[in-house]
């Protein structure tokens, strides 16, 4: 592990409460104040020191959140070497210590601040200022591999819980001065650091400004994944959609940022959020854009063919099978008939019976442990399957339907979407139970009626296709060679719209 | 949400707002009728009440383009006084709510016989209204979004179309003009019934954001909508033969009968459904337009509260009145006057552009004096 020297702490502000709390030239008061305020706070250590011309003069940090080996060895000595005039000079407001990065304040609110972000300071008897020194250092996952969001080729890197390492992750890719973030501190307990990133000249300023005052709205007093900012900003609320999409990948948010989106980081959360995006850009990998376009192209339509069934197979079974069994084909009928004649239940019924297993087995294996997470998938999948079917509860062919469309939900890229999709397949099934076809129909009118008047920062969900856009809308069922995308999408409405110089 | 802003369309998306208003349900029996008619000829017909509708709608466009950024209430008001005015204008709103009643009955009463035969009426009704109130809620924006959806719907028809070309009879066709002039320009008021939709114009223009493309928008919808009933009639006859087309209630339905796919071996169903979004989208404009001239009316259109107990008010009495035509003989006769309505109403716009110089004259012999 190493000294982070990036700090997101210089957007730091004075929270809460208005009274400016100032430095006293007498210690002593500093001494009380800090006192106060660290009562019962174990881990705060203040350690009082004498200069080398008698100065007393007071340490405070975490212990923790700093690199103790380092103060020992480079603050310290050098501290106690000096005398009280010669460490900072008033005129020049520089603080003389050997460190990368030091503050000057005489606000004690910030300096608390401070001291609780792993930096620690240093008060002085006779002088009206402190001083803060970067050395945090906490304990840290290392950058592992991604394991919601698998990729075949590219880089497998994912975000970890720290800001300052994500930051760094996405400034190691991206080269240049314009990657900006801008940083904001939320929640009115916790104290979280949230940085917006863009490009400048790329990234529409309308909408980072937009999305910078929506998020310093936010009130709330603590945020634990980017998710509740998602929530908390959201156009409309009344959706199971996922407005913006959250991504553990930073090569993705990599692509984003150079579509001219914005990346929302927050401290303590392994995952970016980006906006604004449209509806398809959830069914995009970043596999597609790594290989030949064709390949990818047909991959495309798959996993769109795979959200049709995954949205509407079921609900055509039922409606089919109750209410226009004169559409299945006279060879499949009879089949189809021997085995529903065993089964008791009407097709909703059956239908909803392995629909739920189903999702139970899948929620199940989420939380348990992956070597339990095996087995009981082939319980699930195999034995009860086949039980079910020997036991007359449920018909052969519901087995195959329901079997087909989870393994087509499993297309979905993103796990929020694969989420919404299964959310609405029970109600479009609800409706077919109900309406026959006329509920598959209009179900999937509502649902598009639904997405049409959806909005991601102000642009449309639907984009580029209600909206009609043709230049974006290559890039959605299809996926064009990189050649023909010489265009940035118009969803984030960049400044600059051609990609690469010809 | 309930700002102007979701209102406001393009010029683009005022084509799309006319082909919505036009096809839809006319289309659905205008072959039979033209072919009890005229024989074979009806499409010669349709080209006929084409050209009639596109002097219309230069006309309505006129009208419009005089009193800038209103729609038809305001004009009322400021033509007849406050009181005729608001009087005119809830009978121009009733109209518009009738049409709206008797497409959801027909809308309602197709489904019933293609799908669901046991299904109570008034469940049905209430359920194919929803998709309908939740885009009218949302605003004129979001209705021209989804129905580029129908665009789509009807080219898809017309790709089914080319699934049954090998069985086209061209002489069935022919000979063309075998009517006689004069009788194809006589029932060419039939087919004309089946355009309307253009008339809406009236009703969302101060919505349209480049009112310079609005003509050229709306003619272009027209002849679109032109060119598919032209290629649906034409090619209804050459299929069934006019005899046969005489005795058909839908014809287009028939026709979805006709094909054989190779495994499903009935494939009907599925093209009767891809006409359900087609009529929502039909309905849709018409319950639109009403409910927005009642909030222009009130003036509560930006009154959440107000205009939330209009919206559920509304459709209650749509759901309701949709019951009203006691069989299906009755609300096809219904729907048959439906056309002559429709012209009335645009006649009435011509009076109110007339009315607009003689207006415009006081105004200017009072600033005169």
């Amino acid at each position: 592990m190493k000294v982070v020297f990036i700090s997101p702490l210089l957007a730091y502000k004075c929270r809460g409460d208005n009274m400016q709390e100032i430095v006293s030239k007498k210690l002593e008061d500093n001494i009380k104040y800090l006192d106060e305020q660290f009562t019962d706070s174990p881990d705060v250590k203040r350690q009082k020191l004498l200069l080398k011309d008698g100065t007393p003069a007071l340490l405070v940090y975490v212990e923790g959140l700093i690199d103790t080996s380092l103060l020992q060895r480079d603050i310290l000595p050098s501290l106690m070497n000096m005398e009280s005039s010669n460490i900072f000079d008033e005129s020049l407001q520089i603080a003389n210590l050997p460190s990368a990065n030091t503050i000057l304040s005489d606000n004690l609110k910030v300096l608390i601040s401070y001291i609780l972000s792993g930096w620690p300071v240093i008060c002085i008897n006779g002088f009206d200022r402190a001083i803060a020194v970067n050395l945090i250092k906490y304990e840290k996952r290392g950058i592992s591999e991604a394991t919601m969001e698998k990729n075949v080729k590219g880089s497998n890197e994912a975000f970890i819980e720290s800001l300052n390492t994500n930051i760094s992750v996405l400034r190691r890719s991206i080269k240049n001065e314009r990657l900006k973030f801008k940083m904001i501190v939320l929640g009115d307990i916790t104290n979280q650091s949230v940085a917006i990133g863009y490009i400048e000249d790329l990234a529409n300023p309308k909408i980072v400004e937009v999305l910078s005052k929506k998020i310093k709205e936010i009130k709330y007093d603590g945020l634990f994944d980017v998710g509740y900012i998602e929530q908390l900003i959201a156009d409309n609320q009344i959706t199971p959609f996922p407005h913006y999409m959250s991504t553990e990948r930073p090569d993705k948010t990599v692509s984003c940022l150079l579509e001219g989106m914005i990346a929302i980081l927050l401290d303590g959360t392994p995952s970016a959020l980006l906006a604004p995006v449209s509806f398809f850009s959830f069914f995009q990998a970043p596999d597609d854009y790594n290989g030949n376009w064709m390949v990818a192209s047909l991959i495309r339509l798959l996993r769109m063919f795979g959200l049709i069934i995954a949205l509407f197979l079921p609900a055509l079974y039922i409606a089919i099978v109750s209410y226009h069994y004169y559409m299945i084909p006279l060879n499949l009928l009879i089949p189809l008939a021997e085995s529903r004649a065993r089964v008791p239940f009407p097709p909703i019924i059956e239908v909803l019976i392995l629909e739920t297993t189903l999702e139970m087995i899948r929620e199940a294996t989420i939380r348990l442990p992956t070597f339990i997470a095996t087995s009981l998938g082939v319980v699930g999948g195999l034995i009860i399957g086949q039980a079910a079917v020997d036991a007359g509860i449920v018909s052969n062919i519901i087995i195959i339907v329901v079997s087909i469309t989870a393994i087509a939900s499993f297309l979905i890229p993103n796990y929020d979407m694969a989420l919404t999709i299964r959310y609405i397949r029970f109600i479009v099934m609800f409706f077919a139970a109900i309406f026959g076809i006329i509920g598959v129909v209009i179900s999937g009118v509502f649902l598009l009626a639904h997405l049409v008047i959806l909005e991601s920062m102000g642009e449309p969900y639907f984009k580029p296709m209600f909206p009609f856009r043709l230049n974006d809308f290559k890039d959605t069922l299809l996926r064009p060679s990189l050649k023909a995308l010489r265009k940035r999408p118009s969803i984030a409405h960049p400044l600059d719209k051609s990609r690469g110089k010809k | 949400m309930m700002n102007n802003k979701a209102n406001e369309i393009s010029s683009g998306q005022v084509f799309i707002f006319v082909v919505s208003g036009q096809i839809g349900f006319g289309i659905l029996s205008l072959a039979s009728t033209l072919a009890e008619d005229v024989g074979h000829d009806g499409w010669i017909a349709i080209a006929f009440a084409g050209l009639i509708t596109a002097l219309l709608i230069c006309m309505i466009v006129a009208t419009l383009k005089r009193f800038d950024n209103i729609t038809i209430i305001e004009i009322n008001n400021i033509i007849f006084g406050k009181y005729i005015g608001r009087v005119l204008s809830l009978f121009i709103i009733a109209y518009l709510t009738y049409t709206a009643v008797l497409m959801m009955r027909k809308f309602n009463d197709i489904i019933k016989i293609s799908a669901l035969r046991l299904t109570p009426s008034i469940v049905l009704t209430s359920f194919l209204i929803i998709p309908i109130v939740y885009l009218s809620w949302y605003g004129l924006k979001y209705i021209c979004r989804y129905s580029t959806l129908k665009i789509i719907l009807i080219l898809t028809v017309v790709l089914y179309y080319m699934l049954l070309l090998k069985y086209l009879r061209f002489t069935f066709l022919q000979p063309i003009g075998a009517a006689g002039g004069m009788k194809i320009i006589k029932v060419s008021f039939s087919p004309f019934t089946s355009f309307i939709g253009y008339e809406l114009l009236t009703f969302i223009y101060p919505y349209i954001k480049d009112k310079k493309k609005v003509l050229k928008s709306a003619l272009y919808a027209n002849a679109f909508t032109v060119a598919f009933y032209i290629i649906t009639v034409a090619f209804l006859t050459g299929f069934f033969g006019e005899t046969m087309l005489e005795q058909l209630i839908y014809p287009v339905f028939s026709l979805a009968r006709a094909y054989r796919a190779p495994v499903f071996e009935r494939l009907d169903l599925f093209f009767i459904s891809l006409w359900f979004p087609i009529m929502v989208s039909t309905v849709l404009v018409y319950y639109f337009c009403a409910y927005n001239s009642l909030k222009r009316l009130f003036n509560i259109e930006n009154n959440k509260p107000k205009s939330k107990i209009l919206i559920w008010s509304f459709t209650i009495m749509v759901v309701l009145l949709s019951r009203l035509p006691r069989d299906m003989i009755q609300l096809n006769t219904l729907f048959d006057q439906l056309g002559y309505i429709a012209t009335v109403y645009v006649g009435f716009i011509f009076i109110c552009y007339a009315l607009s110089f003689i207006k415009r004259r006081k105004k200017k012999n009072e600033k005169a004096s």
